[in-house]
């Protein structure tokens, strides 16, 4: 009796998970619950690291520390030149009466703590959860581009899904040509372009962004490069598989974006 | 001593179930940090197979219920598709647990390969796991690791649990 209960209370569950968003707060009591237990499995790894890091010299912290001012320097030059481009463009796109696509994004720095990657689920989690206001369909990114995006929270933490999970998708075109298409993960540390008709003008090495379209991904964000392209006759799309720019498995440090709200350039 | 440990209460020994139980989920936490997630057997599943074949007043479902919950949450897969194959393999253990008491720890090593096969194949229905050759391999070699574990885990649990509850 008890076995046809748990049985049926399983599918129950099952069905609930998958066709509705029911379970959302469900799934973060659980994550809650296993916080410690991913510390505690974390941490002979942390003592290992811990260990095995060199303790560099005074001297390699000063050579470090020059070329960290001298890149912070280069990257405000940069930053001041992208915000003149951004106000150029908005009173562009005021003049012409389109809206504007330029998103107002704001940073919230997190670290990675816990990293699981396997062809069922392709998942990071990291130590910022509710309390410091991060919130689901969060995106995350690192230096190089789109890492994913928050599925669950918790009070500390939240989980991220990797582009690369089979149940991911994040809707993209191609920079070079402006193609529109939708990247989809594998499973295997790579993505899959969907969509692209075989006539379309697409090589090994083309940057793929995210397009906006969904409202979910900002625009203009890179998240994957062609690295092979291959033409079946029956399908009248080609298969493309793509590697992502962001390193998943090395970052330490990512960034959660938050949209911050639109000022009108009229006010 | 054996009729002792034989006659052995869960509620006499709650604190070193629920131990090994937490001591099963770390451990499977820690494979699926590491790229041999495939190969490694589920711990959680391994330990509570034990104590099902251990305690016999009790049905042990609620607990493997909640601990395939909890391993769907900790993998990020449907809510329930763990409990699932938790519940049914530990059903069928409890149909057949006398006659697995019986056996020695060697053949019952043999029947944990069958039953880790079960989680297997039912894990390959639920998932549908996309793999490339090499991960089919050690997908569908994994239930053969139990033919190493389950001897070093029973015979570990059995000496501990002798060394704890039986003076």
């Amino acid at each position: 009796m008890q076995f046809v209960i748990a049985f049926i209370l399983a599918i129950a569950l099952m069905a609930a998970d998958h066709y509705g968003k029911l379970m959302g707060s469900f799934r973060s009591v659980l994550l809650t619950t296993l916080n410690p237990i991913e510390q505690a499995a974390t941490f002979p790894k942390q003592v290992y690291d811990l260990v095995t890091t060199d303790f560099t010299s005074m001297d390699e912290l000063k050579l470090t520390n020059q070329k960290l001012k001298t890149e912070i320097l280069l990257l405000k030059a940069k930053v001041q030149q992208f915000n003149n481009m951004e106000l150029e463009i908005a009173r562009l796109e005021g003049l012409l009466g389109t809206t504007g696509k330029m998103d107002n994004q704001s940073v919230q720095i997190a670290t990675v703590t816990f990293f699981s990657s396997n062809p069922l689920s392709q998942f990071i989690t990291l130590n910022k959860g509710n309390l410091d206001k991060v919130a689901e369909q969060q995106v995350v990114i690192d230096e190089q581009g789109i890492m994913g995006q928050i599925i669950n929270t918790t009070p500390t933490t939240s989980r991220v899904l990797l582009i690369t999970d089979p149940d991911h998708q994040i809707p993209v075109r191609i920079q070079r040509t402006g193609q529109r298409g939708i990247l989809t993960g594998t499973g295997h540390d790579s993505v899959t372009l969907l969509f692209i008709p075989k006539n379309s003008s697409v090589q090994v090495g083309d940057l793929i962004e995210s397009s906006g379209l969904g409202k979910v991904f900002p625009s203009g964000y890179p998240v994957a490069r062609i690295s092979k392209i291959k033409e079946l006759e029956e399908d009248p799309y080609l298969e493309i598989t793509a590697t992502p720019v962001a390193n998943s498995r090395q970052a330490h440090k990512v960034l959660i974006l938050t949209q911050k709200p639109k000022v009108n350039p009229n006010d | 001593m054996t009729d002792r440990f034989l006659n052995l209460e869960l509620a006499q020994a709650r604190w070193l179930v629920l131990l090994t139980l937490l001591l099963g989920l770390i451990l499977d936490t820690m494979m699926s940090l590491q790229d041999a997630q495939l190969l490694a057997p589920p711990m959680t599943l391994l330990f509570l197979m034990y104590w099902s074949a251990q305690f016999l007043k009790n049905t042990h479902l609620i607990a493997a219920f909640i601990l395939g919950l909890l391993l769907d949450a900790l993998y990020q897969t449907i809510l329930g598709t763990h409990a699932l194959i938790f519940i049914t393999i530990t059903f069928i253990m409890l149909r057949y647990r006398l006659l697995f008491r019986s056996h020695s720890v060697l053949q019952q090593a043999l029947v944990m390969v069958f039953y880790l096969f079960v989680y297997q194949f039912l894990s390959y229905l639920l998932y549908a796991p996309v793999l490339d050759q090499q991960q089919s391999i050690r997908f569908w070699l994994m239930p053969f690791t139990g033919l190493i574990i389950w001897p070093i885990l029973a015979l570990s649990l059995r000496w501990l649990t002798q060394k704890l509850y039986t003076h």
